[in-house]
């Protein structure tokens, strides 16, 4: 878990009621400085609600939500720094991206002019014309177009690359990583894509029914996990197993599969005890991470026949 | 300096310019292009016509002073009833207080600038001068500054109302309603009470003179009507904080979430529900016992209105249709109020209609008829013993025979108890069902003293006296010289004092209006009939209805009774130019028209009529003939149709009840 003390975003004991219902339960979250943090999360999680508080559009009912240590709500000081791409992009019917671009030059302190010709070349989108006339993936590509050029500090960015064509995901994803390494910005990500998000985040935190299950580097949160496939000549009760939590077992014939949960090396001496014919730790995708961390929390996978 | 906190960024005030300047741009538009469409309507008098635009008379203004600024605020604010927009509006680097301040500057501009660029364009193109403050209520800057404090009113209202709701539609709707609060509320409550509760007092100056002001909506008629009134300005400027206030305090606590939600304070919800059921209640109330006209029906009234209401309130603050059962603990508690609310009426729990204080408590009693009085404040007040006793004995039967008439008039009695209270009732009362109290209440000096104005007149306040004759139109005397006057007033004292209830009241004619004339306003009337001024070339002088009102003191009416008063006059030489004289008379026409009922006035018809030319007849039909106002319907009357000697065409018309015709012409209808 990152330290407190270098954390940009820090959300603390986050408590959040839309009327009766809860749908924060108490969340704490940590990201560091320069990092890129994945945020991920069945539909229905409270991702965007997390999100929404972190970008100063909600009011916390408990807890606090800091970034660079100040209260982020009502806070223009911090989101001079702060870029937010939202899921649902908003663009008002007569605006076209020259017209915005001029707004955010005047409101945004950092806006980079240089930045913006550049992108402009990259994107290959004409500034003319009306945004409301432009496709959902031309959309999301104008706003990291501005987000990117108003040289923020911190990135909120909500399924950002939704809509967009593998060429330009790409493009973005490269975009983002650049911006940390050479600029030091802090990215929070929510996304459903795992795979490309696997590939760019540092660290990853696991939300579920208004619950942070997990929050974790990236590669510690793989390496805790362990994907084992092996055969034994006895018959071996693998609930007997005291150092690890077994997230899934199945049985082929006489190999069996288990995701277990906990060191790999107290794993692997408890299972040696038994002398197995052989013991394969295959490595996990973030994808299998995910499903097996909130299949251990109750969100069982139904598999449904039609 | 700097404020530390901000409450406006002038990039976003250029950047929302340009967003809703299209509003400002029509308005301007619609503003200028009035003038050439009413002249392509015909308007003859452009110059006129667009002068008049500078004032809330032209009706263009009504309209737009309304609706510009809610739909102004309604668009500008449309952000808040939406989760996508809200959310990234305020994820822009502003305080939610920079943003709205921000908004409404914006706003202001957007309502400011077209009236401010209209009326300019009015007073540089047509700079005349005799129009401007001469024709209109209000200056051309008293106008654009009225117009542009009640726009600016209007649309921080309906900013508010955004606020305060999360739906836009709903927004719109509640901008509506609330418009007319709380005058449409306060006069929904007064008809029903009206209704429903015997003897309340419908206090129609308590709701014109202060609640109108009140109302954003009705406080319009004033506008457009008369100048308008120091309090009216401190209403404007005391719902501008209020507004302003309340706009920057609920903003801040708006929670974004709130959007697509109708309400966005849960307080508001049963606020909301109860106020919906209450003007449903009222309303629904209203329009059933209009038409049905009895209590059981508007008791009917008020359980469909709360039904339809409170429902209706619950479906549109959880916006689905199925609400019935889950708030039908609710239902019942507005059944149960409306129950106890008829009921407490009916039953008099409260002992408000059968109230009528000891005589002993009472220190005066106003009573009269509502609205008769002529000038503002003064009222017939009552303070001896035997008036009092009269009026409460006339009270407490109708409260006794609990007889809800509608066709008498209205009369107002007000108790002024010795322990400062005041007790205020209003009936329609027949008059003739209770003759006797009425007649003793008339007959008393003290409602001749304060009913005639004439009492209070001083001579030396008087600059002429005109007498203006009701029977030979246009024909009118006057004098100017102060020993007439001082004659004339007081033999106009000696005939009311000694005229009786019937002379005064209940078979009243009046013949002539005699004006007394403020001697401080230098009026000069020429007494030549209105042929003679019209055949006279000059044309300078002042027809009679030209003569300034505001000159008169006092209107006394020559009450054909007033046989002193006629006297003198007679004595003075005048009389026969200005009133019927038994020996002006030639003929009388008595045409039997039945009871008053079914009374036609019609002479020349199939119906009897009897010539009377006897001198002595004659005389006694002039003394007994009256308007029929008070006539018993049950008595047979006739119609009075009176030919002059002197003229050939135009006859004098009354009425005159059975009774009072002598033996002998009743004689001649039977043969």
């Amino acid at each position: 878990m990152p330290s407190s003390n270098s954390n940009f975003i820090e959300v603390q004991n986050l408590i959040k009621y839309f009327g009766d219902f809860k749908v924060l339960k108490g969340i704490d979250l940590h990201v560091k400085q320069g990092s890129i943090y994945g945020l991920i999360g069945p539909n229905g999680a409270g991702k965007t609600t997390l999100i929404k508080h972190i970008v100063g559009s909600y009011h916390q009912d408990g807890g606090s939500v800091l970034v660079d240590g100040e209260p982020v709500y009502d806070n223009s000081r911090i989101l001079k720094r702060m870029a937010y791409i939202p899921d649902d992009l908003y663009f008002n019917t007569t605006d076209t991206v020259k017209k915005i671009s001029k707004f955010y030059k005047k409101v945004y302190p950092f806006f980079n002019e240089k930045r913006y010709e550049m992108l402009k070349e990259m994107f290959e989108i004409d500034e003319n014309h009306l945004i409301r006339k432009m496709s959902k993936g031309m959309k999301k590509q104008v706003a990291f177009w501005l987000a990117i050029s108003s040289m923020p500090d911190i990135m909120i960015l909500d399924e950002p690359v939704d809509g967009l064509d593998p060429v330009t995901r790409r493009r973005v994803w490269s975009l983002i990583v650049q911006d940390v390494a050479e600029r030091g910005t802090t990215v929070l990500i929510s996304s459903h894509n795992l795979r490309e998000l696997e590939d760019v985040c540092d660290y990853v935190g696991i939300l579920h029914n208004g619950n942070l299950l997990i929050e974790k580097n990236l590669d510690e949160l793989k390496t805790d996990i362990h994907k084992i496939q092996t055969s034994f000549e006895v018959e071996v009760d693998i609930k007997q197993l005291e150092d690890g939590k077994i997230l899934y077992e199945n049985t082929l014939g006489s190999v069996h599969n288990y995701i277990i949960k906990g060191d790999k090396d107290n794993i692997l001496r408890w299972l040696n005890r038994y002398k197995p014919r052989f013991i394969d730790m295959l490595p996990l995708s973030l994808e299998e991470v995910f499903i097996y961390e909130i299949g251990g929390d109750g969100y069982e996978i139904k598999e449904i026949i039609l | 300096m700097k404020l530390k906190k901000s409450f406006y960024n002038s990039h976003v005030i250029r950047h929302d310019l340009t967003y809703f300047g299209w509003i400002s741009g029509i308005y301007i538009i619609l503003l200028l292009l009035t003038g050439p469409v009413a002249s392509l309507s015909g308007e003859e008098k452009f110059a006129a016509y667009m002068l008049n635009l500078l004032d809330f008379a032209a009706q263009l203004h009504l309209f737009t002073i309304v609706v510009v600024p809610i739909a102004l605020g309604l668009f500008q604010f449309k952000y808040l009833h939406n989760q996508v927009q809200i959310s990234r509006i305020h994820s822009f680097p502003f305080t939610r207080y920079e943003w709205l301040g921000t908004k409404l500057i914006t706003g202001l501009l957007i309502l400011w600038i077209p009236q401010m660029f209209f009326t300019l364009f009015v007073i540089i193109f047509y700079p005349s001068a005799e129009f401007i403050g001469n024709q209109l209520i209000h200056t051309p800057l008293e106008f654009l500054a009225l117009n542009c404090v009640y726009m600016l009113n209007i649309y921080l209202f309906s900013v508010l109302i955004s606020v305060m709701s999360g739906f836009t539609i709903a927004a719109t709707l509640m901008t509506l309603i609330f418009f007319s609060v709380p005058y449409g509320l306060l006069t929904l409550l007064y008809n029903n009470l009206e209704m429903t509760l015997k003897g309340f007092y419908y206090n129609y100056n308590f709701l014109d003179k202060v609640i109108l002001k009140l109302s954003p909506f009705t406080v319009l008629f004033e506008f457009s009507s008369q100048k308008i009134s120091v309090m009216t300005y401190a209403s404007m400027g005391g719902f501008f904080f209020i507004f302003l206030i309340s706009i920057f305090y609920l903003y801040s606590k708006r929670k974004d979430e709130s959007a697509g939600d109708v309400l966005a304070f849960s307080i508001l919800k049963p606020i909301f529900i109860v106020g919906v059921t209450i003007c449903s209640i009222f309303v629904i109330g209203t329009y059933v016992s209009v038409l049905y006209e009895n209590e059981t029906a508007l008791f009917i009234g008020y359980l469909i209105g709360g039904t339809l209401g409170y429902y209706i309130a619950h479906m549109i603050v959880n916006k689905k249709f199925n609400v019935f059962k889950r708030y039908i603990k609710g239902y019942g508690v507005v059944l149960l109020l409306i129950v106890l609310f008829q009921g407490i009426l009916c039953f008099d729990v409260t002992g408000f209609e059968s109230k009528v204080p000891n005589t002993d408590a009472i220190e005066s009693v106003v009573f009269e008829q509502l609205y008769a009085s002529n000038t503002e404040g003064k009222h017939n007040i009552y303070q001896s013993v035997s008036n009092i006793e009269t009026i409460r004995a006339l009270h407490q039967k109708l409260v006794d025979e609990d007889v809800s008439s509608k066709t008498g008039k209205s009369f107002y009695i007000q108790y002024n108890l010795s322990n400062g209270t005041k007790i205020k009732r209003q009936y329609i009362i027949e008059e003739l069902r209770y003759k006797s109290l009425f007649e003793s209440l008339y007959n008393s000096a003290s409602y001749k003293k304060q009913t005639y104005d004439i009492f209070d007149l001083n001579p030396s306040d008087i600059s002429m006296a005109l007498i203006e004759s009701n029977e030979f139109w246009n024909n009118r005397e006057k004098f100017e010289q102060v020993a007439d006057l001082e004659e004339l007033i007081a033999v106009l004292k000696q005939d009311i004092m000694a005229a009786t209830a019937d002379d005064l009241v209940f078979n009243r004619y009046e013949q002539a209006h005699i004006i007394f004339y403020d001697n401080r306003l230098n009026i000069n009337v020429n007494i030549a009939s209105i042929e003679d001024q019209e055949s006279n070339a000059s044309g300078e002088l002042k027809s009679f209805d030209e003569i300034d009102d505001e000159a008169i003191i006092v209107d006394i009416p020559l009450n054909s009774k007033f046989l002193n008063t006629k006297a003198w006059l007679d004595e003075k030489g005048i009389l026969a130019n200005i009133a019927l004289k038994p020996e002006a008379v030639s003929y009388i026409v008595l045409e039997e028209v039945g009871v008053k009922s079914t009374a036609t006035t019609v002479i020349g018809e199939d119906t009897k009529t009897v010539n009377v030319v006897e001198p002595e007849w004659i005389k006694c039909v002039l003394e007994h003939m009256s308007y029929g106002e008070y006539f018993d319907e049950k008595e047979p009357y006739y119609v009075v149709g009176v030919g002059l000697k002197d003229k050939i065409d135009g006859m004098v018309y009354a009425y005159i009840q059975k009774k009072d015709l002598p033996t002998e012409v009743l004689t001649q209808f039977r043969r």
